[in-house]
């Protein structure tokens, strides 16, 4: 009985809730996917492993893009504009170890004011 | 794997999926109320010549200091303007004659990031990819007497910010938004004295809340009007306490103008309040829509919100094709109407029955309306929406110059909402221009829905029947199973009979689970769990492709 409930219960959540799916403030992996909204990053502090992949994702009604404050990597480089359209897809792969504090041009700015996050590169977790 | 089991691994799943939280993320100080700013209050007396003394607007804004002002001849500036000093003026000298053309390459005419104080005045931007005028992350603004055309996203656009005015300005060929103010609370803005034409909305204001003002302004020829909305892509859902007051609001339904997929759904409404609260529509004058005058409904995002405690008073609203006044739902027993001129509502007698004094009937509110928009998603999803090229469109005649123009005095955007903040009760219902006409017709409508579109009639009458010919057959089965039961006493008989009639839903879901029912188990999953299933499965359906998740 206990179960069928549940179960009730679960069916009936989607008229209470939508679907979906938001950020926390952190992300960490080998390959890691970032929506970009209007005018945030979804994870503000992603994380993973040297050799590994960002995928930064336009996610909202503006562009918008993700450049390395140090200027030393950009959306731009990979996807060939910093304007980035809901669906669009930059894939980076970083080698370098570091810590890149990022922002998107127009929306954020290389202070951390707005649209800005922080990238580390690093060895994989134990 | 027993059925009860996989019940409870989906229902869990379902719930976990279904229920996503707010957003994370911090807005800015200057949107929540922080009065700090960057910005000098006084003109610091220099005056920075453009082309005179610097090729470019942006030479000159880089040369600035703040409270410096920017004056700007005649000509086209083929740039993007960035500002990122506080307390800046740039003026034009003749609004139509000063155009900032983005030539479908650069994203904004002028963006203003993280620099408080900043006016911009007098001039035009055409041809952005995104906006035409922005302000982000800021302490103070104002654009004013500004023409925004045919950019890609909004017209005259504030983001993250608090304390700003948008007044005497003209917005037309934005597919999102002419008008747009987000992610504030408290917002202390106002629009007015304004124009917004040939947009997806004139008007757009996600989770903008709180002393926010959209007044004595004209709203007209747009995909929709007016709309103040909730959405969790941005932080600081649901909006809240918007006051709209005084508008001309005529027209709208204009599928020749450009529009997303949520503008899409919107579509052919005057005034519609999306998933918020406390929001309070007065005297405006809202005519000749093919769907609502005013409209409430909820809205459907990673999260749900029920739209709650809106007035909708004295206002002037006729020539609607569904209804002047429209209650969607779900909705909360708050929302009110009072003492407006209208003929048709949905609910009927809608003020009756929602007043915003006395007794207001619970769960009073029309569902077809609401999940029409689903259709309209569901259409945008599979391309079926128009694709308008916003080069395309037309160019509005000559705008009012700002008196006095170059000589205007020079005041940085500081305390501006101290000083524009409108006196509502001062504002009335405009006139009914002589030029116009209520032309729009009731249209054809079933059960709250439009007959406008296959995919709006589908979705709206599906997910509105559907539900109510699974509770009447879940009811007369239950009655039915009641009335040849012999194991229970006449007494727990007529209660399960009250309980099923007397509670909605509930009542004959808690028949079937806890009832000891004669009827085998797997007959009632089936009449509960499938038709729930089909139902669900067709609501996701128009949620996936309309892009809702």
């Amino acid at each position: 009985m206990r179960r069928s409930l549940i179960g009730l219960l679960g069916l009936l959540a989607i008229f209470a809730c939508g679907g979906g799916e938001d950020g926390g403030e952190s992300t960490s992996g080998d390959a890691v996917v970032v929506d970009m909204f209007d005018n945030r990053y979804e994870f503000t502090e992603v994380n993973v492993t040297v050799g590994g992949t960002v995928t930064f994702v336009g996610a909202g009604r503006n562009p918008h893009n993700a450049v390395a404050a140090d200027g030393s990597w950009s959306t731009e480089d990979v996807f060939g504009s910093l304007e980035q359209l809901e669906g669009d897809e930059a894939v980076l792969t970083f080698d370098e170890p570091g810590e890149y504090p990022f922002f998107c041009t127009f929306h954020g700015n290389a202070d951390g004011d707005g649209m800005a996050g922080t990238l580390v590169v690093g060895p994989a977790a134990e | 794997m027993r059925k009860g089991r996989l019940l409870l691994i989906a229902g869990t799943a379902l719930t976990l999926a279904a229920c996503a939280g707010p957003p994370e993320g911090e807005p800015s100080p200057a949107a929540v109320g922080d009065p700090e700013t960057d910005s000098p209050s006084e003109w610091s007396g220099e005056t920075r010549l453009v082309p005179q003394d610097y090729p470019t607007i942006q030479a000159a804004v880089d040369a600035a200091a703040p409270g410096d002002l920017i004056l700007i001849d005649r000509g086209t500036y083929r740039e993007q303007v960035e500002v990122t000093t506080p307390g800046l003026t740039l003026r034009g000298i003749d609004r139509n004659d000063v155009v900032i053309d983005g030539e479908f390459q650069r994203p904004n005419g002028v963006s203003v990031l993280y620099a408080d104080g900043v006016a911009v005045e007098n001039m035009t931007a055409i041809n952005h990819t995104s906006n035409g005028f922005y302000w982000g992350g800021v302490r103070g603004y104002r654009g004013s007497y500004l023409t925004a055309v045919n950019n890609g996203v909004y017209g005259i656009y504030a983001f993250d910010s608090g304390d700003g005015l948008f007044d005497h300005s003209y917005a037309s060929g934005s597919p999102d938004a002419g008008f747009y103010i987000g992610q504030c609370d408290p917002c202390q803005a106002t629009i007015t004295d304004s124009i917004s034409e040939w947009n997806g909305l004139g008007y757009s204001g996600t989770n903008a809340s709180s002393e926010l003002y959209i007044v004595d302004s004209i709203f007209r020829h747009n995909v929709a009007g007016v709309a103040p909305n909730t959405l969790d892509g941005e932080l600081l859902p649901p909006f809240h306490n918007v006051t709209v007051v005084g508008n001309l609001v005529h027209d709208n339904g204009n599928v020749d103008a450009p529009a997303l997929a949520f503008e899409w759904a919107a579509q052919s409404n005057g005034i519609i309040l999306a998933g918020g609260g406390d929001s309070y529509v007065a005297r405006n004058r809202v005519f000749n829509h093919p769907l609502s005058g005013i409209a409430i409904f909820p809205m459907l995002d990673a999260n749900f919100y029920m739209s709650y405690d809106h007035q909708i008073v004295e206002n002037v609203v006729e020539g609607s094709g569904l209804a002047d006044l429209t209650l969607g739902g779900p909705a909360t027993s708050g929302n009110c109407f009072e003492d407006n001129e209208f003929s048709t509502s949905l609910p009927a007698a809608i003020e009756m029955k929602q007043p915003c004094e006395g007794l207001r009937l619970p769960a009073l509110f029309e569902i077809g309306s609401t999940t029409a928009q689903l259709g309209r998603l569901f259409e945008s999803g599979l391309g079926l929406q128009p694709q308008v090229d916003i080069a395309s469109l037309p160019h509005p005649g000559p705008q009012e110059n700002m008196p006095e123009g170059a000589e205007a005095p020079v005041r940085p955007a500081v305390d501006v909402f101290a000083g524009s903040e409108p006196d509502i009760d001062s504002i009335g219902v405009p006139e009914m221009p002589s030029d116009l006409e209520v032309t729009q017709q009731k249209g054809i409508n079933v059960m709250g829905v439009s007959f406008g579109s296959a995919a709006g009639v589908f979705f709206g009458l599906y997910a509105y029947v559907l539900p109510l010919v699974l509770y009447t057959s879940w009811v007369v089965l239950a009655l039915l199973d009641l009335s040849r039961r012999e194991d229970l006493s006449r007494a727990k008989t007529i209660a399960w009979m009250a309980g099923i009639l007397v509670i909605p839903f509930l009542g004959v879901v808690a028949y079937f689970i806890l009832g000891k029912s004669t009827i085998p188990a797997w007959q009632r999953w089936v009449f509960m769990a499938g038709g729930l299933a089909v139902y669900l499965l067709f609501l996701g359906l128009g949620m996936i492709i309309g892009g809702i998740v």
